[in-house]
């Protein structure tokens, strides 16, 4: 049976302006994340991945095509709009974890619950959620700590924590471990994978083929277009 | 506490010279402005009890042979309100060190405070037998404490008082305004001094001012009719200014608006760059499902947190401050400001303008932040904000003739354009003040000593009913007297405001008239006038022009208009300029309200003790003649003059003081951003090999950039505001005609480089110090 789908991708086209020329940056992708994968975007430098990713966030929106999140379209929604969705339905991890430096770990849980506007967790259990996902993500003796106080692989952990806070369906992540140790960058795809057990999508854009690899599907870019479309996971369960 | 107050509160504590620099401009405007405003309001509520309308008399009317029947014939006259006798006696007062002051008595019949013009003891008791009481600002001519004793001098000699109390009398002026004390004694006491036998006075209160000339014409006729005879008048009425305290508190209003608008700018600047250096937070908070009110509401709760502080702390400064700065005042013109109490306008405006001008300055920039795309603030992340400018404009580094930290620096001026233009401004503007400020002072100074040299006497003399000509020649006959001629003034109401009318002699040596055009007096002439410039820019009268005036107490009369002079006594402060006509014209006109004779007198030998010796022997002659003179010298009039103008310029400098402060923060806060925005530029500059000295004169360059910048745009505004301001003094204040001087822009570039240094000094040595581990370890 065809598993079910979270986001289908359409003919997405990007284009842009520059110098009086017109440069494009994607060509005519189209393809389906399923719900409860691990999908990974990856390809060389330039080819189009982190466009590709902001365009499923919402944070950039295509020439041409359509995204369809959960059978529904994005495309339309205002910046507000789409931050709300975004606060609800998709969790961002940046590969330099963008935490707010001046709250502590937990505090920048907190902060996303509130701007959420958590529907899921009302606000007296906000304080036990950001522990069991301080928890959950193996960080809460750092709870307490500011973003300075921490190390790459706990800030990141903190991201995570934090894109998790509304219990959003889809964990979009770019270049997670790009600025992590291997031993670091080890933990937090562990951590993908203990995330996609329990029911979450989570789609992330790496460079590491390895990491790649360890995905339940794989999109691979060149020059904004598809150059390979596979199932790693599959092709490892096959050759078991 | 909400995350976002938390964040708000935290983004106060991480950069925390740069909240102690928001405070500290919000502070200094807040201050500035409250400072101004409770001065104002505390000097004014002063003054206004001494320039009180509602119980003074409106005109007093000098009599001969008046009685209870006569007052009750004025108080039936339409438009009077109040009426009373009064007795007074002008004497002079003998101080220790042998100078003179002019002293007005005034009694009563009976020993209680006056219907009109009451008066209340602030100390002692009310005069007994030989005992006076002291008005309390006679202090700013001679200090005399009570159970001193003084020496009094009249028509029937010399005689000792006791100073009983001192007191305060609704609506009567500082005696620092015209040097001229007052002060109550018993009726007995003044008609034993006199030798009068009756009240020469009669004071009257109208029920409307505007009604003023035919009112005075009325009463005029009502009193003769009664049998007694008027012998001159006075007035208070004004009906066309309010004389010159509004201007005087107008001046502080635009000053307090200036340092209003710099520090407006200052906050919307440090706004701008605290929404430009979270640009990337901004990006990662709307990744996480912030929405623009979201952002919106945690920048102005962070400034709203500053604009606290800085605005309690402002109050705080600018009440003291204000109440010091109007104690000040008042040691200069001697005022009572009364119990120490704090006007609550003044306050509650510091405080709505302290929190609602940096929310309001926040607002827009924390609007277009938050407005801007989630794509737009993650571009930068991960990359330092860079901000180049093309360099295109500063050819320097392709010609090598000046360093690369030195490009570096005069670059950073225009890496952020919109915080580069409010600098700028804000040190303009500062710069401009100055400029303002220095004209307005030399401008002030220098009319004055034009009007000295235009009028160009030593000593003025006025005798009570004397015989003119006979003075005249006795005053002549004097040795050191270069010239003695008669004079003659009054103040007479047109249709253009109120006209300074002079008699002098038509061969006249010291007015040195300046014509602009047509001719000086021929001779005698009866029905001739020459009228200043600025009453000619009023009227639009022409030479050959006729004016027609009218005393309140006689008939009209009609000059016609010979010439024009340059003139600016009287062309401000509620004067609309100065006619001039000769003394015959004159006295004739008014001989039946002015009984004084007055002259003008230059002395041969100018020095101060030369002229205090003809004081002394003109005193000696007149009194052989059983005359009382009263007798005023230059130098009293430039102690008065000054003593005024002091004021002026105290308010003035503190003004432009604050707003240079303002400027100096606006800087500092400028430089400390460009510091911590190029933490990581300076960090590469340490790992490349370079020096404290290297980093230092980058950013000294920078600041110096800024200074010079503002010197020549300030050079080129500055001229045409200090003309406006220095006209805005003349409409508003006094007579005044701008003067220029070059030096107001050595000044303003004195004034620049010291708002440079006191701003950069920090933040230069700061970036200078800055140690490569701690730039490396930087968030």
């Amino acid at each position: 049976m065809q598993p079910e789908s979270i986001i289908h991708a359409e003919h997405l086209t990007k284009s842009i302006h520059s110098n009086g020329l017109d440069v494009s940056i994607l060509c005519d992708i189209s393809f389906t994340v399923p719900q409860s994968s691990l999908f990974a975007i990856t390809g060389p430098s330039g080819s189009g991945k982190t466009t590709l990713l902001n365009m499923l966030t919402g944070i950039d929106r295509p020439t041409s095509g359509k995204i369809f999140f959960a059978n529904t379209e994005i495309r339309g929604k205002s910046e507000d709009a789409l931050s709300r969705w975004r606060g609800k339905h998709v969790g961002v991890v940046f590969q330099f974890f963008q935490l707010i430096p001046t709250l502590t770990a937990k505090e920048n849980i907190l902060l996303a619950l509130e701007l959420g506007k958590s529907g899921a967790f009302p606000r007296r259990s906000w304080s036990q959620r950001a522990d069991e996902l301080l928890e959950l993500t193996g960080i809460a003796e750092q709870k307490n700590k500011l973003p300075s106080q921490m190390s790459g692989g706990q800030q990141q952990r903190t991201a995570i924590a934090r894109a998790l806070a509304n219990d959003p369906p889809l964990l979009v992540a770019d270049e997670p471990t790009g600025n992590l140790d291997s031993h670091a960058a080890e933990s937090i795809f562990a951590l993908f994978q203990q995330l996609q057990l329990r029911g979450k999508t989570i789609i992330y854009v790496t460079h590491d083929h390895a990491l790649a690899q360890r995905s339940n599907y794989m999109l691979r870019l060149l020059d904004g277009a598809i150059a390979e479309a596979t199932e790693p996971a599959m092709e490892g369960a096959n050759e078991q | 506490m909400s995350v976002l107050m938390k964040k708000a509160w935290a983004d106060i504590m991480r950069r925390k010279i740069r909240s102690l620099l928001v405070v500290l401009g919000i502070m200094i405007g807040v201050a500035g402005l409250t400072a101004i405003n409770i001065t104002n309001s505390v000097i004014y509520s002063a003054l206004q009890y001494s320039s009180n309308e509602a119980a003074a008399s409106n005109a007093e009317f000098r009599v001969i042979s008046a009685n209870e029947q006569t007052l009750n014939s004025v108080k039936q006259v339409a438009n009077i309100k109040a009426a009373q006798l009064a007795y007074t006696y002008n004497v002079k007062w003998t101080l220790p060190s042998g100078s003179i002051i002019p002293l007005q008595i005034i009694a009563y019949a009976t020993d209680s405070s006056p219907q009109l013009n009451p008066y209340q003891i602030t100390s002692g008791t009310f005069p007994g037998s030989n005992q006076i009481m002291l008005e309390s600002s006679d202090a700013t001519l001679a200090p005399a404490n009570i159970g001193e004793k003084i020496t009094l001098s009249g028509a029937n000699g010399s005689v000792q008082f006791t100073v009983s109390g001192l007191t305060r009398t609704l609506g009567l002026g500082s005696a620092a305004i015209d040097g001229s004390a007052t002060a109550y004694t018993s009726a007995a006491d003044i008609m034993m001094l006199s030798g009068m036998t009756a009240p020469n006075e009669i004071e009257v209160q109208f029920t409307n001012v505007q009604n003023y000339t035919q009112t005075m014409r009325s009463v005029s006729q009502i009193i003769r009719a009664s049998g007694a005879v008027i012998t001159g008048y006075s007035s208070s009425v004004n009906p066309y200014d309010a004389g010159p305290l509004p201007g005087l508190f107008n001046l502080m209003r635009v000053l307090a608006a200036i340092t209003l608008l710099v520090t407006i700018g200052l906050i919307i600047s440090m706004i701008s760059t605290l929404i430009q250096e979270q640009k990337t937070i901004i990006g990662a908070m709307k990744t996480i499902g912030a929405v623009k009110t979201d952002i919106i509401r945690g920048y102005l709760a962070t400034v709203g947190l500053l604009a606290m502080v800085g605005t309690v702390l402002g109050l705080i400064l600018g009440i003291a401050g204000g109440y010091e700065f109007a104690q000040f005042i008042t040691t200069l013109i001697i005022l009572d400001l009364g119990p120490f109490q704090i006007p609550w306008q003044p306050v509650l405006l510091g405080a709505i303008i302290g929190l609602a001008a940096p929310l309001a300055a926040a607002f827009f920039p924390a609007w277009f932040g938050a407005s801007m795309t989630v794509k737009a603030a993650v571009s930068q992340i991960g990359s330092e904000i860079s901000g180049a400018v093309s360099g295109k404009w500063w050819p320097a580094q392709s010609v090598g003739k000046v360093s690369q930290t030195a490009s570096m620096g005069v670059q950073s001026i225009l890496r952020r354009k919109g915080r580069a233009l409010l600098t700028i401004a804000s040190l303009v503007i500062s710069a401009a003040a100055f400029i303002a400020v220095e004209s307005s002072v030399i401008s002030v100074n220098a009319s004055v000593n034009a009007l000295y040299s235009l009028y160009n006497y030593d000593l003025v003399v006025t005798v009570p009913s004397a015989n003119t000509a006979g003075v005249l020649t006795s005053l002549q006959n004097l040795p050191n007297v270069r010239y003695a001629e008669t004079y003659n003034t009054d103040s007479l109401y047109s249709k253009w405001g109120l006209i300074s009318v002079r008699g002098l002699q038509f061969d006249t040596h010291i007015y040195n008239y300046q014509l602009v055009s047509g001719r000086w007096f021929n001779g005698p002439e009866l029905h001739s006038a020459i009228i200043s410039e600025s009453l000619q820019a009023k009227s639009h009268l022409r030479i050959g022009d006729s004016i027609t005036l009218a005393l309140p107490t006689g008939d009209p009369q009609t000059w016609t208009i010979v010439g024009v002079v340059h003139d600016i006594s009287s062309s401000g402060g509620g004067y609309s300029g100065v006619m001039i006509t000769t003394i015959q014209s004159l006295q004739l006109f008014n001989a039946s309200s002015v009984s004084d004779s007055s002259f003008m007198i230059q002395a041969v030998h100018r020095s101060p003790a030369a002229i205090s010796a003809l004081q002394s022997a003109i005193t000696q002659t007149l009194a052989s003649q059983k005359l009382s003179p009263t007798i005023f010298t230059i130098q009293q009039e430039k102690q008065r003059d000054a003593a005024q103008f002091q004021i002026l310029f105290a308010i003035l400098y503190v003004s432009a003081g604050i707003i240079a402060f303002t400027g100096i923060f606006g800087l500092a806060n400028t430089l400390t951003t460009e510091v911590l925005e190029r933490r990581r530029e300076i960090g590469v500059l340490r790992a490349m090999g370079g020096s404290s000295r290297d980093i230092a004169v980058l950013f000294l360059t920078e600041n110096t950039g800024y200074i010079l910048l503002s010197w020549l745009i300030s050079g080129l505004i500055g001229l045409p505001l200090a003309i406006v301001f220095v006209q805005f003094i003349n409409d508003t204040l006094v007579g005044v005609s701008f003067t220029f001087s070059p030096l107001i822009f050595l000044v303003s570039f004195i004034v620049l480089i010291a708002i440079g240094v006191f701003a950069g000094i920090g933040p230069v040595f700061a970036a200078s110090r800055m140690r490569l581990a701690d730039i490396l370890r930087y968030e």
